[in-house]
């Protein structure tokens, strides 16, 4: 599902220019659980954004679905993201001024989804996610871990193939953590694909696999028991 | 979808509140003035566009000599000309000579008698009665919308019989026509009376030429035309005969003798200009005031921007969100707007003596326009920054919109410009109102006495039946000496006045031809002034050399004049014994008894001019010094003698120091408007500037919590956070004033009396701005830097 080859991304400033990332080769199959760990600053979040569509790399090659998606302009950028990827971030960045089901409904406004159609499909989602009973509250009337499984569940909604999240519980208690990590697990056996980045091992724990970067390069990777999972 | 963009739209408005307020604000203030000033300014600039032949309508004119042009003062015949398509003639009358009289009311009017090509010439419509024929019927009378409801208020006015009297004639007419004027006609009249045969008075001629006639090519033509006129006196065998056209008649200055009438009405074009510049300026600052608003709103939702974007919006989506948001914008504004500018309409029209009455539709057209127009150029540049934000989601990295900085200061600059100049426009009217004019006009007294009806004969027109009138107002040799002397003898009885005189007000001036007899290049018109003797003493003018008239050594019709510094120096005349003046209508030998200093009786926007001072007596027109205030019980009496002489007829006076103020009232008007709609830019600014310190603050609300834990003072704080602002706005001062300095340099060079340009006039502009700016940042620091710095540390 996803393939990059010698992929590198440098940003460039008046002073200075950094190379986030340098000559990654990842492959993600379809159905796979990966971790990526590595220190603050090493290029988690620029190498999620490129897989995620959301950035372009600066060289190299990033096979999607097997189509070469890494000098896609923004346009189809978005095209192809649409309904394939949903997004969980460490700070849940939920819309304030809409309700948790408004939220959640925004990927579905996008793809032009029916209004009785996108009713139903949210309501069974926030079902899912637990939060069936809050659909009319706002983001800053619930709990972070409330507000994550929000973000969860408008990353899903349009069922897509992929989910991307960094770092889902930096921001939550160990509690809310578990839960959090259990409901990404559960989408995981469902057949979605997943890409986490974590700074927690515990977290890592509930991947396949654990990519570990450094100074934006894979440094190693290590597989996991398959009888553990 | 669309409702998505509402809902969105209405939730950004709620959390962002400040600025949906301010943005508003900015659109309703800013499209507010900018469309008033625009109707005004547009109506101005389509003088008398209504008529169908606006272009091919000209006056026509004669030049006596090079140096004089008038209109021509009688009707001619233009059969022998194809280009002319018609010609009319109307009589024109000076202000207050003609009265008309319904049941026991006696009104002033003012009014034109016209030929029956008039509509044929003129587009006036009429809302009752026929164009084509009214005119030929001597009996009817055209009344104005306004005027027949001033005499009949809600009754039918068709039918009525009213009483016209003016010096050359007098008729009896029945109201069988009502006309509209529009708001941009520069003919402005009451009645309109179809001229029966009046065989002479202050004719000004028209004429409409054939489309595509060229005017050089007209002129020439007719050049010579008026020569062997028969009528004519004297004989013009010198002058020649030219037009002028109807649209530049408006803002020409020249032709003041029929402007006198107030028919013609004159505008200023220098005005006119500075108001399109002010219109500029507030559409600018508007423009940037939304600009900044739209900037700090982009701020506040940019990670709302790119949260949509990660969950699939479009570039288009966040467009069309965008363009939603401002047109609910654009609708709230444009009725509030609308309501607003009807409200104040009346008021507006009412301060600039206009009569503006667009159609709904038109005031809708304008407002949403200008709204659009403040919008459209506002959100470009935000909406092309918007385009260079990244969808990655960066949060060490703030994306901000920049720029804030860069239009405050210009936003801030066009407003002190403003500013300074608001205060040298009142700083040069103040100097205009208080100057010393050099001539007394102290508690005199002006006020007509009676109302002459002259010997020539009158004509009546009417039914058979009407022709037989009374014969109250006919005048005869004895009414025109006997009755001045009974009211001088009136008048000198009452204790609180101390001298009378008779004359044209020297503020109302007169211009005749004059020449010396060495002069060879022609008469040119001078200011001339007609009065009695005792004026001498009422306007106390000072002597330079000669003497003054007197009443033993100098008698009636004898030609003796004095003349102002002015004339001596324009005409050339070294030693006044070695010359005398020649007049084009009162014949040679004019001998100059004497000089008088010059002194300001015209508009102080120039210089005295030269002045011809003729003696006369027999006005009905009455000068009266006042012992030492203007104190009622003498009005009193003098009111009641005017009743004596005059029953039934309303008591006109003025007081020459109102009469000087007067002159200045335009200004003076339009000096209160430049300074309400500069504070109006100021608010507009102050705006921005509030919304711009809010955000910014907030922002800014870690940073001041740690600098408090670690021993800031408040004062401190606020000086660190207000510094940062005030900085905008003292670079916006530093640009405005030279700037500010060469405009109202410019401006002055209009006036011969020219205000300074004092610092202290930058200093207060500078100062006000300043206080104004620090009071408007200091609400939002003083809340951030007050704060507990805990709460704001924890809330991070
Ligand atoms: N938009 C940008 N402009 C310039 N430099 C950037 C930008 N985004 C990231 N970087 C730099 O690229 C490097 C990698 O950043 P990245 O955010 O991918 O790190 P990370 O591994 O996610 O770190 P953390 O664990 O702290 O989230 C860093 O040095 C960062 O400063
Ligand atoms: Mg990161």
């Amino acid at each position: 599902m996803i393939k990059t080859e010698n992929l590198s991304k440098i940003f460039r400033t008046e002073e200075v220019e950094t190379k986030a990332l340098n000559n990654v080769n990842l492959h993600v199959k379809e159905g796979e659980f990966v971790a990526i760990m590595g220190p603050s600053g090493c290029g988690k979040s620029t190498l999620l954004n490129i897989i995620g569509l959301l950035d372009n790399p600066s060289e190299g090659a990033y096979m999607f679905n097997g189509k070469e998606v890494g000098k896609y302009k923004e346009g189809s950028r978005t095209q192809e993201r649409k309904g394939n990827i949903g997004f969980v971030f460490q700070s849940f960045n939920l819309i304030d001024e809409l309700t948790v089901f408004e939220n959640v409904e925004l990927p579905l406004i996008y793809l032009k989804i029916k209004a009785s159609e996108r009713k139903r499909l949210v309501n069974e989602v926030l079902e899912r996610m637990n939060i069936g009973h809050r659909t009319k509250h706002f983001p800053q009337q619930l709990s972070g871990g409330q507000q994550q499984r929000v973000a969860i569940a408008r990353a899903v909604v349009a069922n897509p193939k992929l989910i991307l999240a960094d770092e889902p519980t930096g921001n939550l208690d160990s509690k809310n953590g578990m839960e959090v990590m259990d409901l990404l697990t559960e989408l995981n056996r469902q057949g979605t694909t997943i890409v986490m980045v974590t700074h927690s091992d515990r977290d890592a724990n509930y991947a396949h696999r654990i990519v570990n970067l450094f100074d934006g390069k894979i440094v190693t990777e290590s597989r996991k028991d398959p009888a553990l999972v | 979808m669309l409702i998505h963009y509402i809902k969105l739209a209405i939730r950004n408005f709620r959390s962002n509140k400040v600025i949906f307020v301010g943005s508003l604000a900015t659109l309703c203030l800013g499209a507010l003035c900018i469309s008033l000033l625009f109707s005004y300014v547009y109506n101005e600039l389509t003088m008398d566009d209504f008529h169908n032949n606006k272009k091919d309508i000209y006056m026509v004119t004669m030049k006596r000599s090079p140096k004089s042009e008038w209109s021509l003062p009688f009707k001619n015949n233009y059969d022998e000309y194809p280009e002319v398509k018609n010609s009319t003639s109307l009589i024109n009358f000076e202000k207050d000579k003609i009265r008309l009289k319904y049941n026991n009311d006696i009104y002033t009017p003012t009014g034109v008698v016209v030929d029956s090509s008039f509509f044929k010439v003129f587009n006036f419509e009429l809302t009752i009665g026929d164009k084509n024929t009214i005119l030929n019927d001597y009996e009817a009378i055209i009344l104005t919308e306004d005027f027949s409801e001033k005499l009949f208020g809600d009754v039918n006015p068709i039918g009525k019989e009213v009483d016209f009297e003016s010096p050359i004639y007098q008729g009896h007419h029945i109201v069988k026509g009502i006309v509209k004027i529009p708001s941009n006609s520069s003919l402005k009249f009451d009645v309109l009376i179809p001229n029966a045969g009046v065989p002479y008075g202050s004719w000004v001629p028209f004429v409409r030429l054939k489309k595509g006639t060229h005017k050089s090519h007209f002129d020439e033509k007719i050049k010579k035309s008026n020569n062997n006129y028969p009528y004519a006196f004297p004989k013009l065998t010198e002058s020649t005969t030219k037009t002028v056209k109807l649209k530049d008649l408006y803002f020409n200055n020249n032709f003041s003798r029929i402007k006198t009438s107030q028919i013609f009405s004159s505008g200023n074009r220098n005005n006119v200009d500075i108001l399109i510049i002010f219109i500029f300026i507030i559409l600018l600052v508007s423009i940037f005031n939304f600009s900044n608003l739209q900037i700090v709103n982009i701020n506040s939702i940019i990670k709302n921007i790119v949260i949509f974007k990660i969950n699939g919006a479009l570039k288009k989506d966040i467009y069309y969100q965008n363009l939603v948001e401002n047109i609910i914008i654009i609708g709230m504004s444009a009725i509030i707007l609308t309501i607003s500018y009807n409200l104040i309409l009346p008021f507006f029209n009412g301060f600039m003596n206009v009569n503006l009455k667009p159609p709904f539709s038109k005031v809708l057209l304008i407002n949403v326009s200008f709204l659009i127009l403040i919008t459209g150029v506002g959100l470009i540049y935000p909406i092309i920054k918007i385009n260079h934000f990244s969808t990655v989601l960066n949060i060490n990295k703030k994306q901000q919109l920049k720029g804030k900085q860069i239009i405050v200061v210009l936003q801030y600059a066009l407003a002190v410009i403003l500013l300074i100049s608001s205060i040298i426009v009142s700083k040069q009217l103040q100097l205009m109102l208080s100057k010393d004019l050099g001539f007394n006009t102290n508690n005199i007294m002006r006020v007509k006495m009676y109302y002459p009806i002259s010997q020539a004969p009158i004509i009546r027109i009417g039914s058979e039946e009407k022709r037989v009138t009374n014969k109250k107002g006919i005048t005869n040799k004895k009414e025109i000496f006997d009755k001045p002397e009974y009211i001088k003898n009136q008048l000198a009885s009452f204790s609180g006045i101390k001298t009378i005189g008779q004359g044209r007000s020297p503020l109302d001036i007169y211009q005749v031809e004059w020449k010396t007899m060495q002069e060879t290049s022609g008469f040119e018109s001078l200011n001339t002034l007609l009065f009695s003797t005792e004026c001498q003493d009422i306007f106390g003018f000072e002597l330079l050399e000669g003497r003054l008239f007197d009443n033993e050594m100098d008698h009636d019709q004898e030609h003796k004049i004095l003349i102002n510094e002015a004339a001596k120096k324009h005409l050339g005349i070294e030693d006044i014994s070695m010359t005398t003046l020649e007049n084009i209508s009162w014949g040679k030998g004019f001998k100059i008894i004497g000089v008088v200093k010059d002194f300001n009786y015209e508009h102080l926007a120039s210089k005295p001019k030269p002045l011809i001072i003729y003696r006369t007596r027999g006005s009905s027109n009455y000068f009266i010094l006042f012992h030492n205030n203007q104190n009622q019980e003498t009005i009193t009496q003098i009111h009641e003698l005017f009743n004596e002489l005059n029953p039934n007829q309303a008591f006109n006076y003025t007081f020459l120091s109102d009469d000087i103020a007067t002159l200045y009232k335009k200004e003076k008007r339009l000096s209160t408007i430049y300074m309400v709609f500069t504070i109006i830019a100021l608010v507009i600014s102050a705006i921005g500037l509030f919304t711009i310190a809010l955000y910014d603050t907030q922002r800014r609300v870690k940073e001041v919590g740690v600098r408090k834990v670690n021993g800031a003072t408040i004062h401190e704080i606020m000086f660190m956070l207000n510094k940062d602002f005030l900085k905008w706005v003292i670079i916006a001062f530093l640009i405005a004033c030279p700037v500010a300095y060469y405009a109202m340099h410019k401006w002055l060079e209009n006036f011969a009396y020219k205000t300074a340009l004092s610092w202290w006039v930058f200093a207060l502009a500078g100062v006000f701005t300043m206080v104004i700016a620090l009071l408007t940042v200091s609400w939002q620091t003083y809340k951030a830097a007050a704060q507990n710095p805990v709460k704001s540390l924890r809330d991070e």
